[in-house]
C-alpha cells in the first residue's frame, strides 16, 4: 500500500512541470499571453524552476540545494504577487486608467495586507535552525498571506464599487486566492503538527501540496482554453439612454462641484 | 507559543476574509441574473415633492442656481423632516446603488459602451458618497454642521439625477415611466 502511495506521489510530482508547460502552450496558442503577460512569465519561470531544481537535487549538496530552492521560490512568489497586480488592472482599470473611486481603497488594502502579512511572517517559529532558510520561510509566508489578502480583498472591493470581473481574470483571480489560502492552511497545519514524526508528516504535506499544485494548473488550463463569452450587442435605445443619462449626470455634478468650491 | 499565536491569528484572518468574500459573493449573485428592467424596478419610492422642495430652495426649475441671497432659506430641521430622517437618506442611498448597478450591468454585458457606463458609475458613486456622509453625520449628531456646508447640495444632485432618469424614460417612451414617476 505504501509503495502504491509513493508511486502515485512521484507520478503527481513529475506531472507538475509537464502541466506547467501545457499551461504555457495554452497561454500562447490561445493568445492569452497578450492579455496576461506576467502570468505567462510566471508560468514559464515555474516550469524552468521545477525542472532546474529536479536536476539540482541530484547534483548539489543539500545545503546549496535548499538555499537555491528558497531563493528561486522567492522569485517565483514575487511573480505570483505581480500576477495579482495584473488581475487588478483588468478589473479596476476598465477604461485604461485606475478608476478614481478605487484608488484610495486599494492603497488601504495594500498597506493593511502588507502589515498583516508582516505580522504573520514574524510570528512563525521556523523549525529549521539555519538563519538564512528560516528567513526565506518567513518571506515565503509573507508572499502567501499577501497574495491571499489581495485576491480576496479585491473580490470584495469590486463587488462594493460595482466593477464586474471579466471571465478569464475572474477565474485566474479565484485560482490565485484559493491557491494562497490553501498554502496558508497547509502552513497552519504544519505549525500545529506534533514534531514527533517529522519525516512521516513531511511526506504527507508534500503529497497533498503536489496534488493541489497539479489540480491548480489543470484548472487554469481548462478555464483559459475556451474564449470569453461574446459580448451582447447593446440595443440602440439602451445605448441612447445610457449615453444621455451619463451626459446629464456629468453636467449636474460639474455644477455641484463648482458650488462646493465656491 | 509563537506558533500558537500564528495559528490563532491566521485562523482569524481566514474567517474574516471568508465572511467578506461570502458577502461579496451574495451581492454579486443578486445582481448577476437581473435584467435592465429588473434593476429599474428596484428603485424605491421616495417623496419626490419633498426632494423637489429642498432642491428648489437652491436651484430653479431648469437646474440653474438661484441668484445670490435668494436660496438656502430652508432651516436644517425643515430639510431633515422633508427628507424623512434617516429612512429617507437610506432610500436615497439605495436608489444611488441602483444607478451603480445599471452601470455595472452595461459594463458586464455590453463592453462597447464601457466608457459611458464607467463615467455613469463614477458619477453615481460620487452622489452615493455625498449621501453616505450625510448618514454618517446623522449618526454622530453632526448633521446640523454638515447641512450648513453641503448637505442640501447633495440632495440637489440626487434630485437632478432622478429628474434626468425620468426625462430619459419619457424621451424613449419607456413602459415603466408611470411607475418610475411615482417611485423616484
Amino acid at each position: 500500500m505504501i509503495q502504491v502511495i509513493r508511486t502515485v506521489y512521484f507520478a503527481i510530482k513529475w506531472s507538475c512541470p509537464i502541466c506547467s508547460v501545457l499551461l504555457l502552450l495554452v497561454l500562447f496558442v490561445r493568445r492569452r499571453a497578450a492579455s496576461f503577460p506576467i502570468l505567462a512569465v510566471y508560468v514559464a519561470l515555474d516550469a524552468i524552476v521545477t525542472g532546474a531544481m529536479s536536476y539540482a537535487y541530484l547534483h548539489l549538496r543539500p545545503h546549496t540545494y535548499w538555499s537555491t530552492y528558497f531563493i528561486l521560490c522567492i522569485l517565483d512568489q514575487t511573480f505570483s504577487t505581480l500576477v495579482v497586480y495584473e488581475i487588478s488592472r483588468h478589473v479596476f482599470c476598465p477604461t485604461g486608467v485606475w478608476a478614481r473611486d478605487v484608488r484610495k481603497p486599494l492603497i488601504i488594502l495594500l498597506i493593511a495586507s502588507t502589515a498583516v502579512a508582516c505580522l504573520l511572517a514574524c510570528l512563525i517559529h521556523p523549525r529549521n535552525p539555519d538563519h538564512f532558510q528560516a528567513f526565506m520561510q518567513r518571506i515565503s509566508l509573507f508572499y502567501v498571506v499577501l497574495t491571499m489578502e489581495l485576491c480576496l480583498g479585491m473580490t470584495a472591493l469590486s463587488s462594493t464599487v460595482g466593477l464586474p470581473w471579466k471571465n478569464h481574470a475572474a477565474r485566474i483571480g479565484r485560482a490565485w486566492g484559493v491557491g494562497a489560502l490553501f498554502d496558508l492552511i497547509m502552513e497552519m497545519i504544519e505549525r500545529s503538527w506534533p514534531a514527533s514524526h517529522p519525516t512521516h508528516a513531511f511526506f504527507w504535506f508534500n503529497f497533498v501540496g503536489s496534488t493541489f499544485n497539479s489540480a491548480f494548473v489543470i484548472y487554469l488550463i481548462v478555464v483559459l482554453w475556451p474564449d470569453e463569452p461574446a459580448p451582447q450587442p447593446l440595443p440602440d435605445h439602451m445605448h441612447k439612454q445610457i449615453y444621455t443619462l451619463q451626459q446629464q449626470v456629468e453636467n449636474d455634478l460639474t455644477t455641484i462641484r463648482s458650488w462646493r468650491s465656491s | 507559543m509563537r506558533n500558537i499565536s500564528f495559528v490563532v491569528l491566521a485562523v482569524l484572518l481566514v474567517v474574516a476574509l471568508g465572511i467578506a468574500l461570502w458577502r461579496a459573493h451574495l451581492r454579486t449573485r443578486r445582481s448577476a441574473d437581473v435584467t435592465w428592467d429588473d434593476l429599474l424596478k428596484r428603485l424605491t419610492w421616495i417623496d419626490r415633492n419633498a426632494i423637489a422642495t429642498i432642491a428648489l430652495d437652491v436651484i430653479n426649475e431648469s437646474g440653474e442656481p438661484l441668484p445670490h441671497g435668494d436660496g438656502f432659506t430652508l432651516e436644517s430641521d425643515a430639510i431633515w423632516n422633508l427628507l424623512g430622517g434617516l429612512d429617507g437618506l437610506e432610500t436615497m442611498q439605495r436608489n444611488c446603488q441602483v444607478l451603480v448597478d445599471l452601470a455595472t450591468y452595461v459594463q458586464r454585458f455590453h463592453p462597447e459602451a464601457l466608457v459611458v457606463a464607467e463615467n455613469l458609475r463614477l458619477n453615481a458613486r460620487e452622489i452615493q458618497w455625498h449621501v453616505e456622509r450625510l448618514r454618517g453625520a446623522a449618526r454622530t449628531g453632526n448633521l446640523r454642521a454638515t447641512f450648513d456646508t453641503y448637505a442640501q447640495r447633495a440632495v440637489v444632485s440626487y434630485y437632478l439625477m432622478t429628474r434626468n432618469v425620468l426625462h430619459l424614460y419619457s424621451l424613449f417612451n419607456c413602459p415603466h415611466l408611470a411607475e418610475l414617476q411615482q417611485t423616484i
